[in-house]
């Protein structure tokens, strides 16, 4: 098989695999503007109709407001505890630290049905079921791993003696960890923050479990698909796609890796 | 007479099976640029470390001036280091580097801004002041260690090899600004290294170490010409061993049975008849006219040419190789080849003794 043709194949291999996959998406941001209320060829036309809609639902917004306080939440919560862990992780060796750092890994590998039942359980026992707070706590055991792996990553590359230096040359722990640890760590900071957001605003399990009567916007586009199937819903996909890629793709910006040497 | 300004006493420094400093005891004096050096692994790095309070000793004891420096913390003992790879601040530009220990100090930052420039002048980076250290060269970023260090105006200054990252040239070069700094600011240089050239070209005093115990204490002519053990003959200088016993005591002079015969030396305080010993005969003693009373037949197998002078490889009969090191132009004169038998010979008086 000569090279040309070998290349062609494997383009057009991920060609499709990748169309496979984002045909969905395209599909719904495509029909989220038609005029018509039935996805189908011919097009109806181009309508902001089904934006203005969900716009005016009071149910709708006031879901989109519980994930973004969430979302706000998790972002926070989960950014601090995941430095806190990275640089435990970094700085410290202690008896039990390889289980301290499995600890910190795993609540993204438990299935969110069995997460959700859990906590389910464990928060009526503490009074907590049905609130927002239960539903930032749950996600924010999530979205830590993945700020800790973040900030752990941009860690390991500063240099083993830069800490001690700072220390040497007059700073306390508190001083080196303000003034070295976080400005060093600042990209990743921002970038484990937004992902933990993105993390948390995606989130349709645990917060359908534990919320109650505190429907986040992925629970309240399941109740409506469980009502009439709407374009509606496809306003709300667009524009929650929208908010999640772009916070993706700012993470993964803030962690690419400069050329210049570091 | 200095005073003593920092001493270490019997500091131990032991991880599971392995000793990485033993009983080391030294008193370092106000002022003075002395020198740890040893090979790889000898513990000079630790100890310095330890004076630093990176790492703690298992046992013994440091004092400043009576004061014990165990329980004062890294960022209280007033000892600035200079890294082996700079650890400059990634994120700071040069002159935010050298303003760091003022700010954690907290000084104000005018008055920091101020102290800063001035030792970035001292230093010949005024011109760099506002770059980042990303793009600067080696030898800058050198510099600027050295000002960030400098600016508390400490009373002790470390410096863990600062000078092994850069290349000959400019070692040499910065060996001579160090030297200078140390004359100017007439503090206390601690100083790591594995070179004898740069400890012998800067330090007032050497400490020589060697798997965790010092070997010898000295100003570098005493160590060059009177080592005190086999180790530091080796590692000093150059010296060829040869090792033997002693049989008999002449007055001035001494007989040592070797495996490549009997051949006569200085006499050594403490070594009696019977004593195992290394005959040391320094390799610029040795001589090629077959003028020397003590001879043995080599044959040439290497020749090391630096410059000037040349160190000529001899395999000797035992198959020991000696060292002999002559000006370039009295070898050439010799017309000498590889392989060539000739006969080595120095006078007893260049051959000293030291305890096996």
């Amino acid at each position: 098989m000569s090279r040309g043709i070998r290349s062609l194949l494997e383009s057009s291999y991920l060609l499709l695999v990748f169309g496979f996959i984002a045909t969905p998406i395209v599909m719904i941001v495509v029909f989220s503007f038609n005029e018509d209320r039935f996805p189908g060829f011919p097009w109806a036309g181009f309508s902001l109709r089904w934006y203005e809609a969900i716009l005016n639902e009071p149910m709708v917004i006031d879901s989109a407001i519980n994930s973004v306080i969430v979302g706000l939440s998790t972002a926070i919560g989960a950014t601090i505890i995941g430095f806190l862990a990275a640089y435990i992780d970094y700085r410290y060796k202690f008896t039990g630290k390889t289980a301290f750092n499995l600890m910190v890994a795993i609540p993204p590998a438990i299935p969110a049905t069995v997460m959700g039942i859990a906590l389910l359980a464990f928060l009526a026992r503490i009074g907590l079921f049905g609130e927002l707070k239960a539903v930032a706590f749950a996600h924010i055991a999530i979205a830590s791993s993945f700020a800790m792996a973040i900030i752990r990553l941009r860690l390991s590359e500063l240099e083993a003696s830069i800490e001690p230096a700072a220390w040497n040359l007059g700073a306390s722990r508190l001083q080196g960890l303000c003034f070295i640890i976080l400005p060093y760590c600042r990209n990743a900071l921002l970038a484990a923050f937004f992902l933990s957001f993105a993390v948390s605003f995606d989130e349709f399990m645990i917060a359908w479990f534990v919320g109650g009567m505190n429907e986040t916007l992925p629970v309240r586009i399941l109740n409506l698909l469980q009502g009439q199937v709407s374009p509606r819903i496809n306003a709300i996909g667009t524009l929650v796609f929208a908010l999640t890629f772009s916070l993706v793709v700012s993470a993964l910006w803030l962690m690419r890796r400069k050329r210049v040497a570091h | 007479m200095s005073t003593s300004l920092l001493s270490l006493n019997d500091i131990c420094m032991e991880y599971p099976g392995f000793k990485a400093v033993s009983n080391l005891s030294i008193d370092i004096k106000a002022g003075e640029f002395i020198s740890l050096m040893g090979p790889s692994g000898c513990g000079k790095s630790t100890t310095l470390r330890m004076i630093a309070g990176l790492d703690s000793p298992t046992s013994g004891s440091m004092l400043l001036e009576g004061t014990s420096q165990l329980d004062v913390p890294i960022e209280d003992r007033g000892m600035p280091m200079v890294w082996q790879n700079f650890a400059l601040f990634p994120f700071l530009n040069v002159q935010k580097n050298v303003e760091f220990p003022l700010r954690m100090k907290g000084v104000a930052s005018d008055i920091r801004a101020k102290k800063a420039s001035e030792w970035i002048e001292r230093l010949g980076l005024s011109e760099f002041a506002e770059r980042s250290i990303a793009q600067l060269s080696g030898g800058q970023r050198q510099r600027v260690a050295l000002a960030r260090a400098l600016v508390t105006e400490p009373r002790v200054l470390l410096l863990d090899e600062p000078l092994s990252a850069l290349d000959a040239h400019l070692r040499i070069k910065m060996q001579t600004e160090l030297t200078r700094l140390h004359k100017e600011l007439g503090i206390t240089f601690i100083y790591v290294t594995h070179s004898q050239s740069e400890a012998f070209a800067m330090a007032d005093r050497v400490v020589i170490m060697n798997k965790g115990e010092i070997q010898q204490v000295g100003t570098p002519k005493e160590v060059y010409r009177a080592p005190e053990n086999a180790f530091v003959a080796e590692f000093i200088g150059m010296n060829n061993l040869l090792p033997g016993t002693l049989v008999e005591s002449n007055g001035d002079t001494v007989d040592v049975v070797t495996d490549l015969g009997l051949f006569k030396a200085k006499p050594a305080m403490g070594l009696k008849n019977g004593d195992s010993a290394h005959m040391v005969i320094a390799a610029d003693c040795i001589r090629l006219d077959n003028q020397g009373k003590q001879k043995v037949r080599g044959r040439i197998s290497g020749e090391e040419f630096v410059g000037s002078v040349i160190t000529l490889l001899v395999e000797l009969e035992n198959g020991q190789e000696f060292k002999v090191q002559k000006q370039q132009h009295e070898v050439e004169a010799l017309n000498l080849k590889y392989g060539a038998d000739l006969t080595l010979s120095w006078d007893a008086q260049s051959a000293f003794l030291l305890a096996a």
